[in-house]
């Protein structure tokens, strides 16, 4: 039986049944000495001057120090204070198990996706997402809607709704349930209104509790088994029970669900700890939260973007360990400091598809602007930009070297920005609303930052 | 070999806080404690400074979380033995804090690493913090602000649907007419200065910094100072 979900029920009894910890224990005493130590002990050294290293024994270490990670730490479960704890071999086991590709979609929506390697021939999945942006319910489908018409777009994933019936969308209210069955009806809406009535599309965003997402579970007019779900992460190497219902009821109902991981750098340690447990929360995914793919943001905790030097380099190192000793599908998820319709937020997304597609991540999954904050400041142009160009990186055939070179070229354009970045300006003013239409503003921009690229050696399909 | 001064000391005990070398920091304390040495002048210059040390040290970058959780842990430790051999009347003119504040990642919210980097921060700082947890319902954030007088409340939120939770305990304390009693300032990853104006938030904290400076700021204003 191919892995997830890995031994569910066995995951579930070691949440009830596993060593009692005190959470503040298992941060003082299992993670954060745990994953210094392994930074130590494998050398994993952060190099500022090469953002997309090419060293082959970083890979194989990083991999290497995030089992040990997993191993001597395990996952830890909120609820019930106890560590979830795993053996070699069962790591061995879920990973040997694991499906070879994955199948997302209905009908001729049908998209597939497939793990890759480093510096693979093979094109990346693209995902088109506005991340979790709050929207005007006047707007939603509509945005949705720009997401949807893209045509390399395999799979969207909506805004958050910011009210209901004129009431804001609390979690655990019945405003959040109500939020979250509009969402998946409106996300189902736009797919049918831009002639893709089986585009998959991650839900329920605006549904956070395990109530809310079985709530808008319904084959007809909400999430069907074809579409993407997600159970997260608690940062670092966490969950709850809440999120393993979710996790249960997923399965259940036949669908896809994936992890949600979103690692912090500097909040349990630097660059170089946060990629290890990052890696770490991608066997967490597969072992715990029964994801068949995991969707990873690792962003900084002083701007919530991760396309700064330092998280490019964390994303590629990431993505070359797992791509060369996993077959994990993964999806890199871009978060862009600066805001719609502004040079640097295009910079960003290009960056980060390209950055990730040559280090071997299965799907890019772009991309959050603003770092994720602002309402209604987000476009399908950003994730356009970002998908475009590792598209290009791949078919051009750039290498990581080639890759590297890109990103110190045009990163001194943005990095003394990524504090405190433009805002740029709100969906509805970058785009003609009803008609989905980008501004000629935006378009033009758009073709001038693609062009800067195509200098830089990039050739774009068209 | 010579015998430590009590300077050399208080410098030791200092290090091995900034270091978050318990037994050193246990060490040196014993010997402060051995050898007469001023509790007070050990407190301020070895507990205080290596407060401020570890302050700069995660504003440069250098120190994350996980040392501010172990090194505050010490510091508990070693401030606590220390004070036990002090006067009644000492002990509780040292046991004064700046302020209180009341701090949760509010309902709905199961993140909180920025709220826990905020409640260390202030811990370190000297702070008396009365960390709720996660997912903290509003009342109880309301009620736990009343009861322990607190100067300040935080409120951090990561999830876009748990925001309104943030605007929940504000309109909690203007039905019970206590938002003027406290200084509420809003964070995390969702959240902008926009959102706390639209909530009538005293303050928005960018970052766990940001947040130090205002919960600062807050309890001075109160103090008129």
């Amino acid at each position: 039986m191919p892995t997830p979900p890995w031994r569910i029920h066995s995951v579930f009894k070691r949440a009830e049944e596993g060593p009692v910890t005190l959470e503040h224990d298992f941060d003082t005493k299992f993670l954060i000495p745990n994953v210094k130590r392994v930074v130590k002990d494998y050398g994993i050294k952060y190099d500022p001057q090469n953002p997309v290293p090419t060293d082959e024994s970083l890979a194989k270490d990083a991999w290497r120090a995030a089992v040990d990670l997993l191993l001597s730490t395990g996952v830890f479960c909120t609820t019930t204070s106890r560590r979830i704890t795993f053996t070699e071999d069962e790591i061995k086991e879920a990973l040997w198990n694991y499906i070879d590709k994955l199948q997302i979609g209905a009908g001729r929506d049908m998209k597939e996706w497939q793990p890759r390697r480093i510096e693979d021939s093979r094109r990346p999945g693209c995902f088109f997402t506005p991340v979790g942006v709050r929207c005007s319910e006047e707007n939603f489908t509509h945005l949705i809607m720009a997401y949807a018409q893209e045509p390399l777009a395999d799979g969207i994933s909506s805004p958050i709704i910011d009210k209901i019936e004129g009431a804001l969308v609390k979690t655990y209210s019945p405003f959040e349930q109500e939020g979250a069955v509009f969402h998946a009806m409106a996300a189902r809406e736009a797919a049918v209104r831009v002639g893709r009535p089986g585009l998959s599309a991650v839900l329920t965003g605006t549904g956070l509790s395990a109530a809310s997402q079985i709530a808008s579970s319904n084959p007809v007019w909400g999430a069907r088994p074809s579409d993407l779900r997600l159970v997260s992460v608690i940062s670092e190497l966490k969950i709850d029970y809440d999120l393993l219902n979710k996790a249960l009821h997923f399965q259940e109902y036949g669908g896809i669900p994936g992890c949600l991981s979103g690692p912090l750098v500097g909040a349990y340690g630097g660059v170089e700890s946060t990629t290890i447990i990052g890696i770490a929360s991608h066997l967490q995914g597969l072992l715990v939260n029964g994801g068949f793919y995991t969707c990873y943001f690792p962003t900084h905790i002083r701007n919530f973007a991760n396309t700064s030097r330092e998280l490019l380099w964390l994303i590629s190192v990431t993505y070359q360990a797992l791509s060369s000793n996993t077959r994990l599908i993964t999806c890199s998820n871009g978060f862009a400091a600066a805001g719609p319709c502004t040079d640097m937020v295009l910079y960003e997304a290009g960056l980060h598809g390209a950055v990730s597609a040559v280090s071997g991540a299965s799907v890019l999954w772009e991309i959050a602007a603003a770092s994720n904050k602002h309402f209604e400041r987000t476009t399908a142009m950003e994730a356009r930009m970002a998908c475009e160009t590792g598209l290009a990186a791949v078919s051009t055939g750039m290498r990581r070297s080639d890759v590297n070179e890109l990103v110190k070229k045009v990163i001194p354009k943005y990095e003394s920005k990524l504090f405190d970045a433009p805002l740029g300006k709100t969906f509805p003013e970058c785009y003609d609303v009803k008609s989905t239409t980008p501004t000629a503003e935006y378009v033009e921009l758009f073709k001038k930052i693609k062009a800067e690229f195509r200098d830089l050696g990039l050739e774009y399909n068209y | 070999m010579f015998a430590m001064s009590s300077s050399d000391l208080i410098e030791e005990l200092r290090k091995a806080i900034v270091e978050c070398q318990e037994e050193a920091a246990k060490k040196a304390a014993d010997e402060i404690v051995s050898k007469g040495v001023d509790i007070k002048d050990a407190l301020e210059k070895g507990v205080s400074a290596a407060a401020k040390e570890l302050g700069d040290r995660f504003e440069r970058g250098e120190y994350f979380l996980g040392e501010l959780l172990i090194a505050a842990d010490i510091m508990t430790n070693i401030t606590n033995a220390l004070m036990a051999r002090m006067t009644d009347a000492s002990r509780a003119e040292l046991a004064k804090k700046p302020g209180t504040v009341v701090i949760a990642s509010v309902y709905g919210d199961i993140h909180d690493i920025g709220k826990n980097l905020l409640s260390q921060l202030l811990k370190i700082q000297g702070y008396e913090v009365i960390d709720l947890g996660r997912d903290v319902p509003s009342l109880q954030v309301v009620n736990r602000a009343v009861q322990s007088n607190a100067n300040v409340i935080a409120l951090s939120s990561l999830m876009t649907t748990t925001m309104p939770s943030q605007k929940e305990v504000i309109d909690l304390l203007k039905a019970f007419n206590a938002r003027d009693k406290f200084v509420v300032i809003v964070g995390g990853g969702s959240t902008s200065s926009d959102w706390a104006k639209e909530i009538g938030a005293d303050a928005w904290g960018e970052d766990a910094w940001d947040g130090v400076r205002l919960v600062e700021e807050a309890v001075r204003k109160r103090r008129g100072a």
